[in-house]
């Protein structure tokens, strides 16, 4: 359906993407990973013509969009990042400024507006004022005004951001009956590795402006299908330890979240002896220790250094 | 579409409470207080005195005359020209012009309150007066001398001011020097060999005739600053619509309208016809609490409904333009320095605060021209009486100005696919 090829696009001094190469297929969700400033942003407003790319190309359909943005449009619906609304107009009014700007016809236009706030569940606070709304309530509408011209793909920056779990919840629930019963193609990014493990069926995970991985869950956690990840928690985490972790030969990458450390290594080394073993030289008390087969984010962490929040 | 941009951005103005306190309360209540304070100045009426003069008087004035008229009799010189030389010091007696002609004249009758004394008072009491004026002994005699004899200097009043009061001291200085002049300017008369008191009627019938050189109608105080005021706070409404414009943007609202394919221009035509109606009706209803409550009314209402939307137009043109450099530059600075430091500029040269015909010379004719001045002086021509065609040099600036700004806008605007 979509297709990114070679996509970059060049600030005065900075590269902000370099080559980016995905492609989306009818009615998958994608979901796009990568810490700040990775990219995402300008490859999201990229693939949706806002910004012309400084080379590549954007192709709907085998059609490329960067001459002819409409194409896109037509079929788009952007969530942004930021709250995209205006706060002094209640909910309903928002819904119909954007309805209309949409060309959507005066006669259908209430009609698609009940059906968004129920697919949102705003019916109730449909006449209120979006200033007055929790976070979580404006999320949803920011999701809502997004699908009112019944867009074919829908591309979602951080949908969830700075919510409490139970409408990140609701959110979560609502773009997953999107892609299934409307067979909505997503394209989704999110600091929350759980949420993309949950959404996507494929994932692509940027940094400094590349895609440096590709894949679905089980291709990209296969990255790390030789290593297993060791969690070990501490009583008080001493520099010290952390130090000759780090000196041992097996270890790939280790991460701390004080009083946590999870070490990358190898799932043929057997380093649980040397762990106990320092611990025992640097006095420090280890509580537990987990042996777990890699998850998404032990595979964002290897590959970027860093951690998906960072 | 633009209907929905319009009605969208009337919508956030009316309810936002901050700014209509700015567009609509506080241009109302500066009409108020400066047509009040500012009344005086601009009616050209004096302002209300209280001055409490205490006159010693050391002088005998009636002897000093008497005295004159005896010399004058004494002169080995024909009868008539006894006459009319005894008559000329009786006209001219200065002390009797100080207190008839002057203290209880129509103009300072009320303003003047004089405390006649014979010594003068002390420290304390001095503090009630706002002027302590001494006469001094032989005053009348030495004025003669020096008119009719040619002997003697001009005799000179003492004044001593309170410094606290400064309006008051201000007005008795002036009052005294001027009167200090005339006096200097009648005793050298009568050597010159004309008649002081043919020139001093003169002098008065002529004033006594001065007419209003214009007919039409004279424009008060409140009027001329609720037309000063609504051409001042009319460009808040052009900063008020960048700053929402710019709004937009951070919030990406503004993408999400191209994103509905939205042409650029016709997201500006948006901002340009909306600042039009809300300053059309900011206009209205500062005009009519105006005429309501200060009884401001037009002679022509057509006319000044041309002028109006004019303006309107023109600030339409400012807020496209700032919304267009602050959409190019990213940030709100434009708005910024439009709406603290050249709004106050415009209204100070265009007139808001003072009658820049009061300033005249180069500045005024600035004024004539720039976009406030323009504006100003068109709604005071037609609320004068004048026609639509008394203004067209002003109507024809504001629409270059116009012009100038949409041009300049669409220069500087953002242009599809660059960053947003």
């Amino acid at each position: 359906m979509l297709e990114v090829v070679e996509l970059s696009k060049h600030f005065k001094n900075k590269k902000a993407v370099k080559g980016v190469n995905l492609y989306l297929e009818k009615g998958e969700t994608v979901g796009l990973l990568g810490p700040n400033g990775a990219g995402k942003s300008t490859t999201i407003s990229l693939i949706s013509s806002l910004v012309h790319p400084t080379s590549g190309d954007v192709r709907l359909k085998n059609e490329s969009i960067i001459r002819k943005p409409e194409k896109i449009r037509k079929i788009l619906g952007v969530v942004p990042q930021d709250i995209a609304l205006y706060m002094d107009l209640t909910a309903e009014e928002n819904l119909e400024f954007f309805g209309r700007i949409h060309r959507i016809k005066k006669k259908d236009l209430q009609r698609k507006v009940e059906e968004v706030l129920d697919i949102i569940g705003l019916t109730d606070r449909k006449k209120d004022l979006v200033k007055t709304f929790s976070g979580g309530m404006k999320r949803r509408l920011n999701i809502g005004v997004a699908l009112l011209h019944e867009p074919e793909l829908i591309i979602m920056d951080e949908p969830t951001v700075g919510i409490d779990p139970q409408s990140r919840n609701y959110i979560l629930e609502t773009v997953k009956r999107l892609n299934t019963e409307k067979n909505i193609t997503v394209l989704y990014t999110s600091h929350y590795m759980e949420e993309v493990e949950y959404l996507c069926d494929r994932i692509y995970i940027m940094d400094h402006g590349e895609v440096i991985a590709a894949g679905t869950k089980e291709e990209i956690k296969a990255i790390l299908s030789s290593e297993q990840s060791i969690a070990i928690k501490v009583e008080i985490l001493k520099g010290e330890y952390l130090q000759l972790l780090q000196a041992l030969p097996n270890v790939k990458n280790i991460s701390v979240q004080d009083p946590a450390i999870t070490l990358i290594v190898p799932k043929k080394a057997n380093i649980l002896k040397d762990l106990f073993k320092l611990a025992e030289e640097t006095k420090t008390n280890i509580i537990s220790v987990h042996i777990e087969t890699p998850t998404l984010e032990d595979v964002f962490l290897h590959l970027t250094g860093r951690q998906l929040r960072d | 579409m633009i209907a929905q941009l319009i009605k969208k951005e009337l919508l956030m103005v009316w309810r936002r409470p901050r700014e209509l306190v700015i567009l609509l309360f506080m241009p109302f209540v500066l009409i108020t207080i400066l047509g009040a304070a500012l009344g005086s100045i601009i009616d050209g009426e004096a302002p209300d005195l209280d001055i409490k003069l205490a006159v010693i008087q050391k002088d005998d004035a009636a002897y000093g005359e008497e005295k004159m008229i005896k010399k004058m009799a004494s002169l080995p010189i024909s009868p008539e020209e006894k006459a009319v030389a005894i008559e000329g010091i009786k006209s001219f007696n200065p002390i009797r012009i100080l207190f008839d002609d002057v203290f209880a004249s129509e103009e300072f009758k009320d303003s003047i309150q004089v405390t006649e004394m014979e010594t003068v008072p002390s420290d304390k009491e001095a503090l009630e007066y706002s002027g302590i004026l001494e006469i001094p002994a032989g005053f009348t005699e030495q004025f003669y001398l020096h008119a009719f004899f040619n002997e003697d200097e001009v005799p000179k009043l003492n004044l001593k001011l309170n410094e606290s009061s400064t309006l008051e001291g201000s007005v008795l200085n002036d009052i005294f020097t001027s009167f200090q002049e005339d006096i200097s300017l009648w005793s050298a008369l009568p050597s010159l060999g004309i008649d002081p008191e043919t020139l001093q009627n003169s002098i008065i019938s002529k004033v006594g005739k001065t007419e209003t050189v214009t007919k039409k109608k004279p424009v008060n105080a409140v009027t001329y600053y609720a037309i000063g005021m609504c051409v001042m706070f009319m460009f808040y409404v052009a900063g008020n619509s960048a700053a929402l414009a710019l709004e937009e943007k951070e919030n990406q609202i503004y993408g999400r309208i191209l994103l509905a394919n939205v042409p650029v221009p016709i997201f500006f035509v948006g901002i340009f016809v909306s600042t039009i109606i809300i300053t059309f009706v900011q206009m209205n209803i500062l005009f009519g609490l105006s005429a309501l409550i200060h009884g401001v009314s037009w002679p022509n209402v057509i006319d000044y409904f041309v002028v109006t939307f004019t303006l309107c137009v023109m600030v339409g043109g400012f807020a496209v333009f700032i919304s267009a450099i602050n959409y190019r530059s990213n940030s709100r600075s434009a708005t910024q320095v439009f709406s603290s430091f050249l709004i106050p500029i415009i209204a100070f040269v265009g007139g808001s605060f003072i009658p820049v015909s009061q300033i005249g010379g180069f500045f005024e004719m600035i004024s004539q021209y720039s976009p406030g001045g323009a504006g100003i002086s068109a709604y005071y021509k037609i609320m004068q009486g004048y026609s639509l065609s008394d203004v067209s040099s002003q109507l024809l600036s504001v629409s270059i100005t116009t012009v100038l700004l949409l041009l300049l806008s669409i220069l500087i605007r953002p242009r599809r696919g660059e960053s947003i």
